[in-house]
């Protein structure tokens, strides 16, 4: 550092300790620090001055206060490496001269490949099949429950438009159980006070019934037992208001029919959840799946009233009864599982018998498959 | 190279130059490929080792998460060979890096690649980003996150990080298996991470720099950059691209060899032997082929095969060439610089557009209109390319010694501390941080550089650009990232001014100018305010922009048609006609000196090589003759020479052109009969023409003996124009003995007088362009008083809506000058307001006698009645374009046809026909001439008489039955129909081919014949 012509620039350099090469030593900088740029020389040693062969290190230590540096010698500059306590450097251990490109390829570009690389492995995985991992897969479906299995077995084969059978009964009326066609709360509440009326005074017998009701009340008031003639009646009941749901599903709204003609709730709701689909909050449809159950319902329900074996003459009063012609409800007979019968003086007429054990013949399932 | 230092024109005098059969002041800088002048246009690159902030859509798609912000650098090495790198930034905050290895991108997050780079601590890293601006949470939060995010796989120090990248790309980079993956990854940061910087701190504080500017340009508080300006850009010079194809060549070279050399050894082991290393070296040196034939390709064909793409962003287009029509033309190429080639199938407009940052650099005038407009420029006068340090001593050992002179003025080294003061400003020296110099100091720091650069300190080389990005005042935001960046590379534009401190011209870059204060002239200098003067106000202009004289008073599309129409003019391109061979040169035979002229028309010789002729001009409108940008000119002003010309074409015969190389030499150039064959007029005895002679067209040209029989065969010329013979020149082996007899190929040289007929193009020095519609006789011509007649008359017309006062002021400086014997001085801006042109030049003509504005009463030529109005009657140096209707007229009536649709073929050259095209067809229609239209469209084009049944409509299905012994007629029957009921109808024949092309996929078209 030359001396300056300025007086502000001038510094003042004194040896404190007189102790050979390494002595310290005191700068004073008058006109403050200098700009911080010593270190900018690579060689960092000042040459002795005595020995020119011989450098020596220092450190300066600037205090503010007294604007001097302090010069301080040092023997050797050390390196400092800095770590952390026991920390363990983990490589890369994994041995890659026995992974394939393509899985070379993968591990580097999912850390540093572009959107298009991994776009192009991930086209290359896709197409090569036998790479594909399944395990995933596997894991998801053996995870998802299949809910109909609790449900029982025999449910499994059930067809949805009949109801719930017994493959394994023996007699005809537990193939179709009547408490199943006809719940507790619907079977209760149907009041047959007025049918039972009928049966005792024929006269009395509206002449705007179906003429099927009339001649099955006319049968059934042949029943002596009380509680027989009431289950008659009570299943002849709710064949009429099916009818009269069938004949609605062409004109007015099911729910007003139903209303009008004093259906109790509990059965209304039973018909209306069972074959008609709610739209609005009057307004109920039925779809040709759901009038196809109900002629089922109906036809199972007429055999349980004439003891498991209709007669032509009744299925055709039955037809009229719900505006249909003959031969698409025997269709409905054969569909539940009744054997035709031909009476050979009656050529022309074919009967329906319910017989145990059910059979549900192939002819009958591509019959339901067509949807009639 | 022409006059490189292989070339053996290189350092001869103009003299030696001239007695080698070459221009005295050839120039060089081209090669001779093919005959061809070729030369390597220069590029527009980005500049080089300089961050710069963008936002571009296009970045979105990266991945998820990308957003449109970035910084990109071209790295470039002391080689010319670069790199581009980017940074993103992505949406959550955090940063990667991109690089190009083997043509795919890879993204290195840029925490990971800080810790690889310094083996250093988060804290650092945080502590170096962010500068000590701990309140800007936008950018501390943004690096936390950054830091954090990068916690992956267990990799915390620089050696596991290097680990794990080495790791990932060991089987991409084919590099010795017993590489350890740090190795591998040191390979993979040295090549291909900021290359232009070889040491690891200094990449670690490029890249913390770029982190912030990113930060800064997404947080807004500096702008992004614009790439288009010329502040970002550098040129790619030929020499640079030639050095990094050798560069990949040779690279490639070795591997080839040692491929080949593997493979050979491998391939010797198998089979059992014992391999013979030194042969199978040899051969497979062999193998590798040759490097200089892709080089002869490069040049000739401009295509660039690249494996790597070079970092250019196009393949083709490289090489033009110098086409010597003129010496404007030709020495503009050498000027010229283009955008880049993908630039031009962009849709947006912005990159053509001309920006302020050019300004003194590239040239707002010269860029011709149309397709590349603004993507070819043309260099301003005064602007140069740098050198590169490597080729100039002095910049390198400055660039040694300019760091250590930058600490010790202001600037804290980067290598003291990682934290300054707050506000201080990055310094970067050609892309390396050095340090940060305080907010306060930086303006006495640059305006210290400058002032040295000026004097010519050994510290400060004359090419260092000194860019200085302010900070913004407080409340501001935006603007460049402030900071100071340095350049002493080479390849950067860089243009003279005066220093006004030291007096002394200095150049200055385009970054820098930006925050420059630069008077245009000395008395406009402001004290404390102004720094610099240009040294001339028409140093923005190009070599050719500036030879406009008066081009201030033009609107300034003019002085653009003027470039390029200057461009087009039949001139003087060379000295040495007798010693070319160019297939087309043009000569102008009466060739003048313009007598108003622009300094720079001295500068750069121009007048050596003139390309005009002072014309009298009258501005009149007279005869009609002179509508619609019509010339009159004078007939025996014509007669005289006036705009008289030549065009030189020289053909090439080859008599085994097409031959197998087993039959070639068999026969020769001979006139064995020439006692007897009568051609004595046209030929020579020994086969040639006569030299000198004039030909017109279909007439022998040479003779050849014929190999099958040996009978001589006469060769007729094919050009149907009228030529004088020049020269004819013997092309072979003329040291062998039996050279005379030998002849297989030979050249002629043809002159075509080429003087002004009726439609030749001719135009001013203003953009005025015009065809001659009239050569009128002198003695019908108006006369003046004195009885000058004009050499040429054109329209006032022309000039109220091109607004050329240019052109106005030249006839006024012209005449004054002819009539007082001057050269007349017509440099753009030598004028102003208060020293007007008009003013100067207007009192010469008064002083010699003259109307002040040049104005003068005329005679009728016809009746030698005055005209009402005095006429603007001078001088004007016109140009002769090279257009000529002897290039261009086309005549047919029957010709060629094509053979499919029967229409008249196009092309001039065939005997062709011009289209009458749809817009046609429309005015003609609009025009109610449907006989006319009928005539044009059908009866000269592909008339055609088809045959319809009448019965069932169809075309097809009807034959002609040719006629019988006892029937005379033909018979036309419909074999569907069976019967003889066709008509003929009058069709266009394509409709014909409509009919049986439809017929073709199942579709029949009847007509219905009444």
């Amino acid at each position: 550092m030359a001396p300056s012509t300025n007086d502000k620039r001038q510094l003042s350099f004194q040896v404190k300790e007189d102790s050979g090469d390494c002595s310290p030593c005191v700068l004073n900088f008058h006109g403050g620090l200098p700009s911080l740029n010593f270190l900018e020389d690579k060689d960092t040693s000042f040459q002795s001055l005595n020995n020119r062969a011989k450098k020596i290190y220092v450190i300066c230590r600037y205090n503010e206060t007294t604007g001097k540096v302090q010069v301080v010698p040092i023997d050797e500059i050390l390196q400092v490496n800095q770590s952390i306590n026991d920390y363990e450097e983990k490589f890369d251990t994994v041995d890659r001269s026995t992974m394939s490109y393509l899985d070379k390829e993968k591990s580097l570009a999912n850390s540093f490949g572009s959107r298009i690389t991994k776009k192009t492995i991930h086209k290359t995985e896709s197409e090569n099949l036998g790479s594909l991992d399944s395990s995933k897969t596997k894991q998801m479906a053996d995870n998802v429950k299949n809910e109909l299995v609790s449900q029982g077995a025999s449910m499994e084969d059930q067809t949805t438009d009949l109801p719930q059978y017994n493959l394994e009964a023996t007699e005809a009326k537990d193939i179709y159980a009547i408490e199943i066609l006809l719940p507790f709360d619907v079977y209760s509440e149907l009041d047959v006070s007025d049918s039972m009326a009928f049966c005792k005074d024929k006269s009395t017998i509206p002449e705007t019934l179906p003429s099927y009701v009339k001649q099955k009340i006319e049968k059934i008031s042949g029943i002596e037992d009380n509680e027989d003639k009431e289950h008659a009646c009570k299943i002849l009941l709710i064949i009429y208001y099916m009818s009269l749901m069938a004949k609605a599903r062409k004109g007015k709204d099911i729910f007003t029919v139903l209303s009008e003609n004093g259906v109790p709730r509990e059965t209304k709701h039973y018909l209306l959840n069972n074959f008609c689909t709610k739209v609005s909050k009057t307004k109920n449809t039925m779809s040709s799946f759901q009038t196809n159950k109900l002629y089922n319902f109906v036809a199972i329900l007429s055999l349980h009233l004439d003891g498991f074996y209709s007669r032509s003459e009744s299925i055709n009063e039955l037809a009229k009864a719900l505006g249909i012609e003959p031969h698409i409800l025997t269709k409905h007979y054969q569909r539940v599982g009744c054997t035709t019968i031909r009476d050979p003086q009656r050529k022309s007429f074919i009967d329906f018998r319910l017989k145990a054990p059910l059979k549900i013949t192939e002819e009958v399932r591509q019959f339901k498959k067509k949807k009639f | 190279m022409v006059r490189s230092r292989l070339c053996h024109l290189e350092g001869l005098t103009p003299d030696e130059l001239v007695s080698n059969h070459e221009e005295a002041m050839e120039m060089g800088g081209y090669f001779v490929v093919n005959g061809n002048e070729k030369l390597i246009r220069m590029l527009v690159a980005n500049k080089g080792n300089h961050p710069v902030a963008l936002q571009r859509k296009g970045w979105t798609s990266r991945g998820p998460g990308y957003t449109k912000y970035g910084i990109t650098i071209r790295s470039v090495l002391p080689d010319r060979t670069s790199m581009t790198n980017a940074l993103h930034y992505l949406a959550d905050g955090q940063v990667t890096y991109r690089f190009l290895y083997k043509r795919h991108e890879y993204f290195l997050p840029v925490a990971m690649l800080l810790r690889i780079l310094g083996d250093t601590t988060d804290k650092e890293i945080y502590q170096h980003v962010v500068q000590g601006d701990t309140e800007n949470t936008f950018l501390t939060d943004r690096i936390e996150l950054m830091l954090r995010e990068q916690r992956i796989d267990h990799v915390n120090t620089q050696a596991e990080a290097l680990d794990y990248l080495g790791s990932r790309f060991r089987h991409k980079a084919f590099l010795p298996d017993n590489f350890t993956n740090r190795q591998i990854a040191e390979y993979m940061i040295n090549n291909y991470i900021l290359v232009h910087l070889p040491n690891w701190r200094d990449k670690f504080n490029l890249i913390c720099l770029m982190v912030q500017k990113l930060y800064s340009s997404v947080q807004g508080k500096s702008d992004c950059d614009n790439i288009d300006a010329t502040s970002f850009h550098e040129v790619l010079l030929g020499g640079h691209l030639f050095c990094s194809m050798l560069k990949e060549r040779l690279q490639e070279y070795l591997e080839t060899v040692r491929f080949h050399f593997l493979h050979g050894v491998e391939i010797e082991k198998k089979n059992g032997k014992n391999p013979n290393h030194e042969a199978i070296l040899k051969k497979s040196f062999d193998r590798a082929g040759a490097i200089g034939p892709k080089f002869e390709s490069f040049l000739a064909t401009g295509n660039l095969a690249s494996n790597s793409g070079l970092d250019v962003q196009q393949t083709s287009g490289f090489t033009i060439i110098a086409e010597k029509l003129n010496f404007l033309r030709y020495i503009s190429h050498f000027r010229s610089i283009h955008r880049g080639a993908f630039f031009a199938t962009m849709k947006t407009s912005s990159i053509r557009k001309l920006m302020p940052e050019s300004f003194g650099f590239l040239c707002p005038v010269h860029t011709p209109d149309g397709a590349p407009c603004g993507l070819l420029n043309h260099l301003s006068s005064n602007c140069l390319i740098t050198k590169d340090p490597l080729q100039e001593r002095k910049v390198l050992e400055s660039n040694l010694t300019l760091t250590k002179f930058l600490l010790s003025n202001g600037v804290t080294s980067i290598e003291t501390t990682s934290t300054f003061r707050p506000g201080s400003l990055p310094v970067t020296f050609n892309g390396r941080l050095i340090g940060m110099a305080d907010e306060d100091t930086c303006d006495e720091l640059v305006n210290t550089l400058r002032y040295l650069r000026s004097v010519g300190h050994e510290n400060v080389p004359s090419t260092l650009e000194i860019a200085y990005a302010p900070k913004n005042r407080p409340g501001i935001v935006g603007g460049q990232f402030p900071g100071i960046s340095l350049f002493s590379t080479g390849a950067r534009f860089m243009r003279p001014v005066i220093n006004v401190k030291s007096g002394k011209q200095e150049l200055i870059g385009p970054q820098e100018q930006l925050y420059m204060n630069i008077a245009i002239y000395p008395e406009e200098v402001k004290k404390g305010i102004t720094t610099h003067v240009e040294l001339s106000p028409t140093a923005m202009l190009s070599v050719v922009a500036n030879l406009t004289p008066f081009s201030d008073y033009n609107q300034s599309p003019r002085n653009m048609y003027q470039c390029q129409m200057a461009k087009q003019t039949m001139g003087t391109p060379m000295h040495s006609y007798a010693y070319r061979a160019d297939n087309k040169l043009f000569k102008i035979q009466n060739p003048q000196k313009p007598i108003v002229r622009t300094i720079n028309q001295s500068k750069y010789h121009v007048n050596d090589y003139p390309h005009g002729c002072n014309a009298v001009i009258a501005v009149i409108s007279n005869t009609g003759y002179d509508m619609e940008d019509a010339m009159i000119i004078n007939k025996s002003s014509y007669e005289r020479g006036f705009g008289h010309g030549s065009v030189y074409k020289t053909v090439f015969y080859d008599l085994d052109e097409g031959k197998l190389r087993a039959q070639t030499g068999r026969t020769s150039v001979s006139r064995p009969d020439y006692q007897t064959d009568g051609l004595d007029q046209y030929l020579d005895v020994d086969g040639l023409p006569h030299v000198g002679r004039y030909v017109t067209g279909h007439e022998p040209l040479y003779t050849f003996v014929n190999e099958l029989d040996g009978k001589q065969v006469v060769e007729m010329i094919k050009s149907k124009e009228e030529a004088w013979i020049e020269e004819v020149k013997i092309i072979g082996n003329l040291t062998s003995m039996n050279a005379p007899r030998t002849v297989t190929k030979f050249t002629v040289k043809y002159r075509f007088d080429r003087n002004p007929v009726i439609g030749d193009k001719f135009a001013s020095r203003h953009g005025q362009k015009g065809v001659l519609s009239q050569l009128w006789p002198e003695i019908n011509m108006p006369f003046s008083e004195s009885g000058l007649k004009p050499d040429v008359i054109i329209n006032p017309n022309a000039f109220p809506s091109r607004m050329t006062i240019g052109m106005l002021i030249e006839i006024m400086a012209a005449k004054a000058g002819a009539v007082n014997g001057i050269f007349q001085q017509g440099t753009a801006f030598s004028f102003d307001e208060k020293n007007t042109a008009v003013k100067f030049f207007g009192e010469q003509l008064a002083k010699a006698g003259y109307n002040y504005y040049g104005n003068e009463p005329m005679y009728s030529g016809t009746t030698g009645e005055e005209f009402h109005a005095d006429i603007f009657f001078g001088v004007c140096y016109y140009q002769r374009l090279r257009h000529m209707v002897k290039d261009k007229y086309q005549v047919r009536a029957t010709g060629k046809v094509n053979a499919l649709t029967r229409q008249p073929v196009k092309g001039r050259k065939i005997g062709g026909g011009i289209r009458f095209g749809e817009m046609e067809r429309d005015s003609m229609l609009a025009h109610g001439t449907s006989f006319c239209l009928n005539d044009r469209l059908m009866k000269s084009s592909d008339l055609h008489i088809m045959m319809v049944c009448r019965h069932c409509g169809s075309t097809l299905t009807v034959a002609t039955k040719p006629s019988g012994q006892t029937d005379s007629r033909n018979h036309t029957t419909c074999i569907d129909c069976k019967v003889d009921d066709a008509v003929p109808v009058a069709v266009p024949y394509v409709f014909n081919y409509l009919i049986t092309e439809l017929a073709a996929v199942n579709i029949a078209l009847k007509l219905q014949i009444k």
